[in-house]
């Protein structure tokens, strides 16, 4: 027995040492002890940019993708009519088309297209194939996502019932003139028309394979091109493995030619766990990494490895309110705009900025995000001022009749340890104005669901841009559900604000929608129905390696610019 | 009762299995409150879409006949639909149970003989130092966290060692037969995947086999000290046959019962719950997409996968019960 009570001990002692020798291995090996082990590696690959990310995605038709994900493959494989060069934003640039005019009504665009355009299996592109891929977005009107609205927004609709069009002689909205010139007849004029077609959904499909694969069907998506491509962009795909990768490799026909540097194979691999993709991007065997912005101290200083922190999102964070007059059949306190101006004077945004997103963020400045048109460098944000938040409540309880503690739930979606955080600082906040935060953590369908219901006091909410026009942010904020926005369901509505909207939404002078956006975002900060929060900073981490990489807040990482030196 | 008849009669309890696994999951997902429609079409989908998904798949009707409408969909071979992979729930599976199941092939391929083997020597070898090291080794296995045990790995033998890699199951061989990427690279001819498919299964497979080698060397050191104080084995002993004679072939047989019936749970268990050992190496497996429909309410993915898992915990038990008659043939089956 004393035996074995020796032997146990001695195997205890040899496991200790074992797992120390190992920790000691991994201790030091990165201080670079081992003279074996290079710290900075010769450039894995040089013609292939490997990316690891997180996502993937749902299907890489362009009249179907409305994620991020099937965007950045879309992107790369198919082009639009229009673009954004490098980090611009402001300019829009020819891609298939390579001029354009307007006439006075805003309704009517002739597209002069590229010649020469080739899609990757060698059929031409022209006026027919872009008549083709919008008719063919309207057609289908994507049953899965919906994603045809950007288009249905301003373009004539289809029937499925009579097979024709909802236009007045029954045509669609594109018309055929030659071979290079296609023309846009509008069903209004919409003034983020251009911004919108640069958008995945406006991508030019190659008519032939289209029709060879299952066709167009309206109010049906196509199989086929959920997992195949061909298109007219720098890259065509080779393989897509669900949930594991995706790979493109050069397109040879690419009207842009492959003169100077350019990476020939792209590999986007989706890896869910953040120590994996550091360990990859560490090693070298990925040259680009996503890397949240807590995690950020993993990779910073590693040899070889480059934090940029260049540049702005248009991704937003916000607390939306539910401003209904009543909530479970009482009186809600949210209805009230001192309530929502006394919140809104409460919340400590400096330290959110700073401990929750670590300074990778700045406040956001109202609906419309800073470097969006739009957005209004002047508008009154609210302070962090307790005593003000604290005056206001009392004028609200007194003149409302409100209780002394009113209770207030918060939601965020399960697994969001950004919104987790923000919910508790948040808490914290409000208890010093009388207000009583009940935390809860829902699971997103449930959260949706909740919403859509009106179900809720406060939702921790995010937005990130489909294409670059502040109709894209201030309508789904802020008008109401009677005209088709509303989307966060706060129950908020404003009549001057409604009419402004509409107005600018269907204005083409760009100057003058600027002053309309100016309006309503003075009257919106006057009458919050969400507390603004944060707008997110860029940061990507990349081999050193990498060059030509640039950001565009509303385009996808272009891998045509990217090579290895 | 003859072997088939044993057979068919079990194959015959699936239909009641299926009907009873999808109607109490169907019952549970519909419990919960949510709005399966907004969350397959996205916050951003106007809710005219969200209607149409509605009407699309009877999510307006009462669950009874959406239940009717889905197990008759079963029956024809129509799973479902899966929103957050927008492609048939079947397509699916068919991706991502082939890489499930050859992960967990392999797992068990190192759990069971290494389980085994350290299990006998751990009882033979009772309270001496072989023992105690594979009772820690055992004693870590069940009460280390899989995902602690992943990462350790990674670190080790990819990022200082270089050994292997972190992420990925390989290349697809020339021609995919069964989904076995590992198994299609061998009947193809094509070396390369082989060899490329083979070096990126051995971290994940041994992180996933870890649990289920030190519950089965465990099992079979306690079954095998049972065998070994009785009196067959003083018997066998006394006959003076050799002591491998007596341990492998006497002992060993017996002691095998219950670890036989741990490795037939073990495998069904891993199939389903592979899914930390595929986040951390980014496998494209079920138990991903199992997570996923999970998070998005993919009601079709999550019938999809529990009716398959219904099916395979049926099929691994009656494999462990046909193994049982062939291990002690006074075993009778359906007896």
């Amino acid at each position: 027995m004393r035996k074995g009570v020796l032997y146990g001990i001695i195997a205890v002692v040899v496991v200790i040492v074992v797992v120390v020798a190992a920790l000691a291995v991994i201790y030091w090996a990165p201080h670079g002890t081992s003279p074996s082990k290079p710290t900075t590696p010769a450039i894995k690959n040089p013609d292939t940019f490997v990316w690891d990310t997180i996502g993937d995605p749902q299907t890489l038709d362009p009249a179907e993708a409305y994620d991020t994900a099937s965007g950045v493959v879309i992107q790369n494989v198919y082009e639009t009519l229009v673009t954004y060069h490098g980090s611009d934003t402001k300019t829009i640039y020819p891609l298939l088309a390579t001029s354009w005019h307007v006439d006075s009504t805003g309704k009517n665009w002739t597209f002069y297209l590229r010649k020469g355009v080739k899609f990757s299996n060698g059929d031409p592109f022209n006026a027919q194939a872009v008549k083709f891929s919008f008719d063919r977005v309207l057609i289908m009107n994507s049953p899965q996502t919906g994603v045809s609205w950007i288009l249905s927004q301003f373009m004539y609709t289809y029937n499925a019932t009579t097979g024709k069009w909802n236009s007045p002689d029954g045509q669609s909205s594109v018309r055929v003139v030659d071979d290079y010139t296609v023309e846009f007849h509008l069903r209004k004029a919409y003034g983020g028309f251009l911004p919108a077609i640069a958008f995945t959904v406006a991508s030019i499909v190659d008519p032939k394979v289209v029709n060879e694969h299952g066709g167009v069907q309206p109010n049906k998506d196509n199989a086929w091109m959920s997992e195949h491509m061909v298109g007219t962009g720098p890259y065509k795909l080779v393989t897509w493995q669900h949930n594991a990768y995706v790979k493109l490799e050069w397109n040879p026909n690419y009207w842009g030619g492959w003169s100077g540097h350019h990476v020939k194979y792209v590999i986007i691999k989706n890896i869910p766990e953040v120590a994996t993709r550091e360990q990859e991007l560490i090693k070298g065997d990925a040259d680009m990494a996503y890397i949240p912005v807590n995690h950020l101290n993993d990779v910073k200083g590693k040899p070889g490895v480059k934090v940029d922190e260049g540049g702005l999102t248009f991704d937003v964070d916000m607390i939306e309110m539910n401003c209904r007059p009543t909530y479970h059949n009482q009186t809600n306190p949210l209805y009230y705009k001192e309530v929502r101006q006394a919140i809104s004077y409460a919340v400590d945004y400096d330290t959110i900025i700073k401990d929750v997103y670590k300074g990778y963020a700045i406040r956001l400045q109202g609906p419309i995000p800073k470097g969006m048109p739009g957005h209004d460098d002047n508008l009154f944000m609210y302070p962090y001022d307790v005593n003000k938040a604290k005056q206001l409540m009392n004028d609200a309880r007194q003149k409302y009749h409100l209780p002394d503690t009113i209770k207030l739930t918060l939601i965020y979606n399960q697994g969001n340890d950004v919104r987790a955080h923000i919910a508790q600082i948040v808490k914290g906040n409000l208890a010093q104005i009388g207000i009583a935060v009940q935390v809860q953590e829902l699971a997103w369908p449930t959260l949706l669901d909740k919403m859509d219901r009106g179900d809720y006091s406060m939702i921790i909410v995010g937005w990130a841009p489909d294409y670059n026009d502040p109709d894209d942010y201030a309508f789904p904020f802020l008008a109401s559900a009677s005209i088709g926005g509303d989307t966060f369901e706060t129950g908020w509505h404003n009549a001057t604000v409604d009419k402004l909207l509409l107005e600018a939404k269907y204005t083409v002078d760009q100057n003058k929608r600027i002053q309309l956006y100016k309006e309503v975002q003075q009257i919106a900060m006057q009458n919050p129905p969400f507390i603004y929060l944060a707008q997110d900073k860029h940061v990507a981490v990349y081999r050193t390696w990498l060059q030509g990489y640039f950001y565009n807040p509303v385009m996808m990482l272009q891998f045509y610019h990217l090579y290895k030196q | 009762m003859k072997l088939w008849q044993y057979i068919a009669r079990r194959l015959l309890l699936l239909l009641p299995v299926i009907i009873g696994v999808t109607l109490i999951t169907f019952t549970i997902s519909f419990v919960i409150p949510a709005d399966p429609a907004r969350a397959w079409a996205g916050q951003k989908a106007p809710p005219s879409v969200v209607e149409k998904i509605r009407i699309e798949y009877h999510l307006n009707d009462p669950v009874y006949v959406q239940y009717y409408y889905y197990i008759t969909g079963v029956f024809t071979g129509n799973w479902g639909y899966s929103h957050s992979e927008k492609r048939p729930v079947i397509q699916c599976l068919a991706d991502y149970f082939p890489a499930t199941l050859e992960l967990t092939i392999w797992a068990m391929a190192i759990a069971i003989p290494t389980g085994i083997y350290l299990g006998v020597v751990s009882a033979v070898k009772r309270n001496k130092i072989q023992d105690h090291l594979s009772r820690v080794f055992a004693l870590s296995g069940v009460s280390m966290p899989i995902f602690w045990l992943g990462l350790l790995l990674i670190l080790i033998f990819y990022t200082y060692l270089g050994w292997f890699p972190a992420s990925g199951r390989g290349i697809a061989p020339t021609h995919v037969y069964t989904g076995l990427w590992i198994l299609d690279s061998l009947l193809s001819g094509d070396w390369h995947a082989l060899a490329i498919d083979v070096w990126h299964i051995i971290l994940p497979s041994i992180t996933l086999s870890y649990a289920t080698l030190a519950v089965m060397t465990r099992m079979t050191r306690s079954s095998m000290l049972e065998v070994l104080r009785l009196d067959y084995i003083k018997t066998a002993k006394a006959k003076g046959l050799s002591k491998k004679v007596v341990i492998y072939r006497h002992a060993l047989r017996n002691a095998l019962i219950p670890t036989l019936t741990v490795s037939g749970l073990a495998f069904a268990g891993l199939l389903g719950g592979a899914v930390l050992t595929e986040t951390i190496f980014a496998w494209p497996g079920m138990g991903r997409y199992a997570y996923q429909a999970i998070s998005t309410l993919d009601y079709p993915a999550i019938m999809g996968v529990t009716l398959l898992m219904a099916i395979i915990f049926v099929i691994a038990n009656l494999i462990v019960d046909i193994m049982y008659a062939y291990l002690d043939p006074r075993i009778k089956l359906g007896e």
